[in-house]
């Protein structure tokens, strides 16, 4: 009889253990990085990078607009995690996301985003809030948002980095006619892979800054720098290289 | 002894006398009534409803009609000031969109200070909360508090202007209407102040009808907003907003290439950075025509000279914007139709409704 009791108590606990799956909230916290050196609000104006080599570079400013934030789960199916985020270096309230959804813990295959909006979304003065943060585009390159501003200085020595930068990506747009705009949807696709979400621990996102600057396409700053807006190709070699920009990131040193 | 009194009064007899008692105190009016102000409700023109977020009201100072027309009879009141000779009112002048028309204010003994006066309008929609050229003050009542004892402008003292409000026959009534107590003190008048000023709304100028379809722009108004909204021409919008951001200003702080060498700190005297050095809060495009002189120091006395220095004046430095394009260059090279036509376009944004608005004047 003893032993009876044992094993239904076991399979008791067995089948209530095996119903009730954890689940928790997810944090995406976001940082960058440039040549593996993390970039914090602090570098803004103060630090100096070296890209391709080449350039010295200083930042000034980082904003960018993440959007579409999903998961898909073993079995295909997308979680639709939250529509759009304005990131700004410089507003740490801005690197940490807080989602809504309460999701089971566990490996899913994918965690996806995008860099700015799709075309479908990108319409122009729709969203207040981006309104109020300045972030728009002109009508006369097609209207909508912009997908990032990196602004800056650069130089070829640590005496001369002085020459501006403003490396703003929107949807490319070749105004070479202004009465007929030909707009391509040059928002960037971001499939980070397998993320593995636990109770109580945030995943981290991390921009490669230098990545936007040498693959495919080695940037030459004193080629493109100001005015990039309405630059249909460097929009084009913007979005070639954005490709790898993004990583579930490692540990940075300070 | 109570009971003792049956005989010739019945218990139940007092008992009913004891509870019209109660009744008789519950419904007597209390000698102090507690006045509930009547919230104000913020005239938000259309189109900020339709592109921006919701303006910036703070939980412990809600806007009440009491509040505001306490704020607005204070804004021009001048027992505000050391003697009695200045209010807010003397810098901040309604038909100049809230300023005065020299580069620097003088004060009550007659010092000159070294920042021209900013205008004061759409301040709810500052939503980083940061006021004044070099963002100091956080919040609106904090910067109401500033020039009320700053010596070089009204230079006075909050006991004295206390003890000159009580002692007024009206103001104990007028606090108490607005924020339910008749004491007097600074944190009540700055709050009243600043209820009026989140009131100052300008959301009328031609461009606004232009949005709206009520009226058209002039082929040089037209013009200038393409040289404003290009970035290869005049690049303005990245800093002073656009149709979609009808503030016309970023309310951020940014070094606008005035000097090689800076004389005044700005935003760096305040954070001790020294990569803050050098910027000044973006003002609002919108009412230039009555707004001169301009930039913090009140250097340019014309539009013309403003958009002559973006165009080949930059002084390059540390701290200068990259958003400041070809400095090595002086500027973005405007000609000079084009810097007419950008001025054209910019004194569409005036908004002559609102200088001639009569609720902003001195009513008193």
């Amino acid at each position: 009889m003893k032993h009876i009791a044992l094993l239904l108590l076991s399979f008791f606990v067995w089948t209530s253990c095996s119903k009730d799956k954890l689940t928790t909230t997810l944090t995406l916290r976001l940082s960058h990085s440039c040549n593996d050196r993390a970039v914090m609000a602090s570098d803004l104006e103060q630090t100096q990078y070296l890209i391709n080599e080449e350039f010295l570079v200083e930042f000034t400013r980082l904003r960018y607009l993440l959007t579409d934030l999903q998961l898909e789960t073993n079995d295909g199916q997308a979680i639709e995690l939250s529509s759009y985020h304005l990131i700004d270096l410089s507003d740490p309230s801005t690197l940490v996301i807080v989602l809504p959804q309460t999701l089971e813990t566990g490996t899913y295959p994918h965690l996806r985003f995008r860099l700015g909006f799709v075309s479908a979304d990108n319409s122009d003065g729709t969203y207040n809030d981006l309104n109020a943060a300045s972030w728009n585009v002109p009508m006369q390159l097609g209207g909508g948002y912009h997908f990032m501003q990196l602004d800056g200085k650069f130089g070829t020595d640590f005496e001369n980095i002085n020459a501006p930068f403003n490396f703003h990506m929107i949807r490319a747009v070749d105004a070479s006619d202004p009465e007929n705009l030909i707009l391509e949807d040059t928002s960037v696709a971001v499939d980070l892979g397998v993320v593995t979400i636990e109770k109580d621990r945030d995943v981290p996102i991390n921009m490669k800054i230098e990545a936007w600057f040498k693959d495919p396409v080695s940037w030459d700053f004193r080629h493109w720098n100001t005015a990039l807006m309405p630059n249909f190709q460097a929009q084009k070699v913007m979005y070639q290289n954005a490709q790898n920009v993004f990583e579930l990131s490692k540990n940075l040193p300070d | 002894m109570f009971l003792n009194y049956p005989k010739i009064f019945p218990i139940r007899h007092w008992l009913w006398l004891f509870l019209w008692l109660i009744v008789g105190i519950s419904c007597q009016k209390p000698d102090t009534e507690i006045h509930q102000p009547t919230p104000y409700e913020l005239a938000i023109p259309p189109l900020f409803a339709e592109k921006l977020i919701a303006p910036v009201i703070p939980v412990d100072n809600p806007l009440t009609v009491e509040g505001v027309a306490l704020g607005e009879r204070l804004f021009f009141e001048k027992l505000l000031s050391g003697d009695r000779t200045q209010s807010c009112a003397s810098c901040h002048q309604p038909q100049r969109a809230f300023v005065d028309n020299t580069r620097f204010s003088d004060g009550i003994d007659g010092t000159f200070g070294t920042r021209n006066a900013m205008p004061l309008f759409n301040l709810a929609w500052n939503y980083d909360a940061r006021f004044a050229w070099d963002g100091k003050e956080l919040g609106l009542e904090q910067q109401a508090l500033e020039p009320i004892t700053n010596p070089i402008e009204m230079h006075g003292q909050w006991p004295e202007i206390i003890r000159r409000l009580n002692a007024h026959p009206q103001y104990p009534s007028l606090f108490e209407q607005a924020f339910g107590t008749p004491q007097i003190d600074s944190l009540a008048i700055v709050k009243a102040l600043a209820q009026f000023e989140r009131t100052l709304i300008s959301g009328q100028s031609k461009f606004d009808r232009y949005l709206q379809g009520d009226v058209l722009l002039t082929e040089a108004e037209q013009n200038g907003l393409a040289i404003f909204m290009d970035e290869t021409k005049g690049d303005c919008f990245h800093c002073h907003g656009s149709p979609n951001n009808p503030l016309w200003t970023d309310n951020q702080f940014h070094n606008n290439g005035l000097d090689a060498v800076f004389t005044d700190l700005g935003l760096g005297a305040v954070t001790g950075q020294a990569t803050d050095k050098g910027k000044f809060r973006t003002p609002s495009l919108r009412n230039l025509s009555y707004t001169a002189p301009y930039m913090h120091d009140g250097r340019f006395e014309t539009l013309e000279e403003v958009v002559a220095h973006y165009s080949s004046g930059l002084q390059p430095s540390s701290t200068i914007d990259p958003l400041m394009k070809k400095v090595q260059q002086g500027g973005v090279q405007l000609t000079d139709e084009e810097q007419a036509d950008l001025i054209a376009f910019l004194r569409s944004l005036d908004d002559p409704q609102f200088i001639a608005n009569s609720r902003f004047s001195n009513n008193n």
